[in-house]
């Protein structure tokens, strides 16, 4: 027969409950140690909950959203038999350790020798297991928390990639006598403790970019445009806080506060700070600051520190003083536009392009009304061009308008009538920026050289811009970029212009809303090459 | 889904990670590196699995409440969330779930005499599967009307009829009701011939999904204004706003956009930008407006009959053209988008009143800038009457009808939300009215009928919002994941797969789009305002057919 406590006993005679807890320790397992190490086994445990209760509260704003799950302490279990039964590792440029194509054993770059992959000393022997899939990173490795003999460090002793563990250079731990392994299953198993492991849970997808339909890796730059763009959903399109989410998308730092004044330039062979009263920004080492930016110089919320990204928002070519330097800037900074087809109302095919270079007006037929016809040269097809003037002429015609009327300013008095002769000169971009673009387009710059990394992956990201922006207004974005070219002196014989390419033109336009045709798009990354750790299929 | 975790809630899974540490830190000590800590053991099942159980309970508890507070999370997680706790997440956006709504229609009522009638409210039609449908108010026919008296008409048959306006008992649009189904009165109708459903039954909406809720978000954050993409489709559905809250999708056609024409108003016929165009996607299922008008005959057999603006503002194409009385029942014949059983008929659009608007509006290119705006009106020249030749007739007009297009405009119009100069005008999408035939091979088990395919694939089609194309490719994944086990794709002119749209353009041409995937962009024409911007599709579950073998 079975004696069951009744639970209200235990309750009533708490005292009871303590004494026969305490008697267990005392009476049943007297092991002080043990009782010890179980408690700091619970305290890792109590400190971790903690962990998940603060990202609990911080989820809740949507400024202080962690971008990863911070373990503390972290086991890890890998097991002898899964060792290099994984997916080949990555490697690509920027990684720690740098990974050098090629044995290394003599002059790498001798001619036409053959390179191996991952000949470098850190990647050799290494070994490969699998981890979680939402491991993101592990900062360091040891193999207890208590009094740890070994430790291993990022980059050091192993890199983690696509959720992948790989330790270099023969640091398997399974070779390391410090880490205790025990037989599992038939096979053998480690715990590896892991300190400072960030999870990615996609806390800023799941909690910021979900809202704005914004999905990208985890990062604290994501994080950063994902706010700085909510910012404008919430507040609307003021240009202050379209700046700011300009920079932020671009990962290119903007003054965050109303009014800052810079105190301090700091510029070394690590990094480039401007000290405000205000905040410190941070940029790489070799950044180019924007001339205004020295000591004393007030900036104001959305200002850019350099001249990476630089956004136009008049374009009135009236207002273009000559004598004004920022004339040559901006003819340089935005040489050429791209207007759509559906800019017009005739129905082109492609489109057509517009720059600074003069151009002559060509005087051209009489219409129906005795005025004479003129058109001025576009870059487009023929036949877009010529739907362009023919939509012209054929409007001026049936609202009896003179053409010259139209070109007002651009064509001389005492031009000759002649069919084909030259009427004026016109540079066709500041013609259409003056009677179309100058009331609600803006122009975008980007040096993409100059743009980090983050930046030049996310410009995609723009296209949020689109959304936000007010919608009776269009925003051209220009991408400067800057090709490495081979120089050629046609003063040499041998450097015929036949050896010449014409290069490479960019035929194709992408605009908001629509990709190019030639089906590029922003996300193209750079190539990555495969190696394959020893035994993986 | 509750946050009511008992120690029955923890998985192996939790607890293992929890063991592992307890377990780990014990071994750390040299002397219980070889403890024995495996199940059954005294330790392990009455001190560390406990503890490990109890921590494990903890985080469950946690990550519940973290996953709660975001809808994705809550997508993610598979599980049925109740309303209460998305509108929890949603009340920081200042909006909620969407409330579903009845459908409603008109039923015809074929009578031998023309006494009064009274219908109280309350009254109610039952439909062949025992749906009900009510009539809201008291309603008082008389062939000679007085006052609010609805009129009881006679039909070329020398009969007489009635048309008695219903709501659904019940939410859901599988009471939409179709042209013609029979209906039994609650009571009897002295001198009742016939009942029937006059026009498709419109207006039901189930509950927004997830997802739906969660692509509505960017609208739901941004201010309300009258300004980006964004903040207009915000102003327009915030209840406390525009109230629109039937605009199930929006698209705001302004700079730089395809079909944006009316901000080219110059000599050289280039974008000054400034115009913006709406078109808010106000329905699911393609709304049917059904018009009782009066046609003048202009020849033996034709009459002309007017649509004025405000008859169906910015009505997008005529379905059918009948007698009055008729109830046909009309089908997608693949082949135009006027239902077989109409008269023929043309439909001429042109611009109605735009001198008293302030809208930049080309009188060049008026029919067109107006198309499918309150600033339009139609005139049907109909042809083939036979019968009641006389000098003006009843006509029965179904158009289909973006719904609340004239409010939206007046809307924002208004100075109190409008910005100065600002121009803005409100559109009808056009919708690329689908047809589609297919076989599908079912296990014998599943009992999902031919009915609620239609409607599965329909109501796929009708909560798509402004897109590049409708794929082959989707809807065989949707039926798949029903449970169908084989799609008919092959050309079979019986059993193969049959996907076509139909597009009203502008100028009034038919623009076909054919499968086996509709892409827009393959037929856009932004002078006649075909593009994928201005676009929906949209399907009527008569207009698809499908065939169900058992396997």
């Amino acid at each position: 027969m079975s004696y069951e406590v009744p639970p209200t006993y235990n309750i009533e005679t708490g005292n009871l409950l303590y004494r026969w807890l305490g008697s267990f320790w005392s009476g049943i397992c007297e092991d002080s140690e043990l009782l010890r190490k179980m408690y700091q086994a619970n305290g890792v445990l109590s400190a971790q909950l903690y962990q998940e209760y603060t990202d609990s509260l911080n989820l809740s704003n949507r400024n202080k959203v962690p971008v990863f799950h911070r373990k503390m302490w972290f086991p890890v279990e890998i097991r002898l038999s899964d060792r290099n039964s994984v997916a080949a590792c990555g490697v690509e440029l920027g990684m720690v350790p740098t990974p050098v194509i090629g044995p290394q054993t003599a002059s790498p770059y001798e001619i036409g020798a053959v390179f191996d992959i991952g000949g470098s000393a850190p990647y050799a022997d290494i070994t490969a297991y699998k981890l979680s899939n939402d491991i993101h990173s592990i900062a360091s490795i040891t193999n207890n928390i208590g009094s740890p003999d070994v430790i291993y460090l990022n980059g050091v002793n192993y890199i983690i990639k696509d959720s992948v563990i790989y330790f270099l250079a023969g640091q398997d731990p399974f070779n390391n006598t410090n880490f205790q392994s025990e037989t599992y299953e038939d096979t053998e198993k480690i715990i590896l403790w892991c300190v400072d492991t960030l999870l990615d849970r996609e806390y800023v997808y799941n909690y910021v970019g979900y809202v704005l339909g914004l999905k990208q890796e985890s990062s604290s730059e994501y994080l950063q445009a994902g706010n700085a763009l909510w910012d404008v959903y919430n507040t609307g399109a003021s240009i202050d806080l379209v700046n700011v989410a300009i920079g932020a998308v671009l990962g290119e730092p903007v003054a965050l506060t109303e009014q800052e004044k810079v105190e301090a330039i700091v510029n070394t062979s690590r990094l480039v700070q401007v000290v405000t009263d205000a905040n410190v920004y941070t940029f790489p080492a070799g950044t180019e600051l924007a001339s205004k930016i020295i000591n004393g110089y007030s900036l104001h919320k959305g200002e850019f520190f350099t001249d990476t990204v630089k956004l136009y928002t008049n374009l009135d070519p009236t207002r273009l003083n000559v004598d004004n330097p920022e004339v040559d800037v901006l003819k340089s900074d935005i040489p050429a536009l791209f207007m759509p087809a559906q800019f017009f109302r005739a129905k082109l095919d492609q489109g057509i392009g517009i720059s600074w270079d003069s151009t002559p007006i060509i005087t051209d037929k009489v219409d129906k009304n005795g005025n004479y016809r003129y058109y001025f040269n576009v870059f487009g097809s023929s036949e877009d061009v010529n739907s362009l003037w023919s939509d012209i002429w054929q409007y001026c015609e049936d609202n009896e308008v003179a053409c010259k009327d139209i070109l007002q300013g651009y064509i001389t008095d005492d031009h000759s009538t002649v069919v084909g002769s030259i009427a004026g000169s016109i540079a066709p971009i500041e013609f259409f920026m003056r009677n179309c673009l100058k009331a609600n387009a803006m122009v975008l710059v980007l040096d993409i050289n100059k743009l980090s990394e983050f930046g030049r992956n996310n410009i995609y990201t723009l296209r949020q811009l689109y959304k936000i922006l007010p919608a009776h207004t269009y925003t051209f974005v220009i991408e400067k970029i800057n090709d490495i070219c081979d120089n050629y002196d046609l003063a040499v014989e041998s450097e015929t212009t036949e050896e010449l390419d014409a290069g490479k033109g960019i035929s194709s336009y992408a605009y908001v809303g629509a990709p190019s045709f030639e089906h590029l798009t922003y996300r193209d990354r750079t190539v990555q090459l495969k190696w394959l750790p020893e035994g993986c299929g | 889904m509750d946050n009511n975790f008992t120690l029955e809630s923890v998985t192996q899974d939790n607890v293992n990670q929890a063991m592992l540490t307890l377990t780990s830190l014990i071994k750390e000590v040299p002397a219980y590196a070889n403890l024995d800590l495996s199940t059954g053991t005294v330790l392990t099942d009455l001190l560390l699995r406990p503890q490990a159980e109890l921590w494990s309970l903890e985080e469950l508890r946690i990550n519940f409440v973290t996953q709660m507070k975001s809808l994705q999370s809550m997508l993610d997680s598979g599980e049925t969330i109740p309303v209460d706790t998305i509108n929890d997440i949603l009340s920081n956006f200042s909006t909620s779930v969407p409330d579903e709504t009845k459908s409603s229609g008109d039923i015809i009522i074929k009578l031998g005499n023309n006494s009064d009638r009274l219908f109280t409210a309350g009254y109610y039609f039952t439909d062949p599967t025992g749906k009900q449908f009510i009539t809201v108010s008291d309603y008082s026919f008389s062939f000679q009307p007085v006052n609010d008296e609805l009129p009881i008409r006679q039909s070329a048959d020398e009969n007489y009829y009635m048309i008695v306006p219903v709501v659904a008992a019940e939410i859901g649009d599988d009471y939409m009701l179709k042209q013609g189904t029979p209906l039994v009165p609650s009571s009897d109708i002295f001198g009742m011939i016939s009942c029937n459903v006059y026009a498709d039954f419109s207006g039901a909406s189930n509950a927004a999904d997830l997802t739906a809720i969660i692509a509505n978000l960017p609208a739901a954050i941004s201010h309300r204004s009258l300004e980006s993409r964004t903040s207009i489709s915000s102003i327009l559905t915030d209840p406390n706003f525009g109230g629109f809250t039937s605009i199930k999708a929006i698209s705001v056609v302004g700079a730089g956009d395809l079909c944006q024409l009316r901000d080219k108003h110059n000599y050289i016929g280039a974008s000054t930008f400034g115009r913006v165009d709406i078109y808010p996607r106000t329905f699911s299922s393609p709304t049917i407006v059904t018009l009782l008008k009066t046609g003048v005959k202009t020849g033996a057999d034709s009459y002309e009959i007017t649509i004025d603006a405000d008859d169906a503002p910015g009505y997008y194409a005529v379905k059918s053209v009948t007698d009055a009385d008729a109830v046909i029942n009309p089908i997608f014949d693949f082949d135009t988008i006027v239902a077989i059983g109409s008269y023929n008929f043309e439909d001429t659009r042109e611009a109605d009143d735009i001198l008293d608007t302030f809208h930049d509006i080309s009188a060049d290119n008026a029919v067109i800038e107006t198309a499918y705006t309150k600033y339009q009106k139609g005139t049907l020249t109909v042809s083939g009457v036979t019968t009641s030749v006389t000098e003006e007739r009843l006509f029965k007009v179904q158009v289909y009808c973006a719904p609340y297009i004239a409010e939206i405009q007046n809307y924002v119009d208004g100075t109190a939300v409008r910005n100065i100069k600002s121009d803005y005008i409100v559109r009808s999408p056009l919708m690329c009215l689908i047809g589609l035939r297919c076989t599908l091979d079912i296990p014998k088990t599943l009992t999902t009928t031919t009915d609620e395919f239609k409607y599965l694939i329909a109501d796929h089609i009708n909560n798509l919002s402004f897109v590049n194309k409708l794929s082959q490719s989707e809807l065989v994944g949707l039926l798949i994941s029903n449970g169908v086990k084989y799609v008919d794709l092959s050309s079979d002119a019986t059993y193969g797969f049959k996907l076509e749209g139909r597009i009203r353009a502008a100028d009034g041409s038919i623009v076909p789009v054919y499968g086996p995937d509709l892409v827009i962009p393959n037929v856009t024409d932004e002078q006649v305002l075909v593009a994928a911007n201005t676009c929906v599709f949209a399907a009527d579950v008569t207009n698809i057919f499908i065939t169900l073998r058992k396997i």
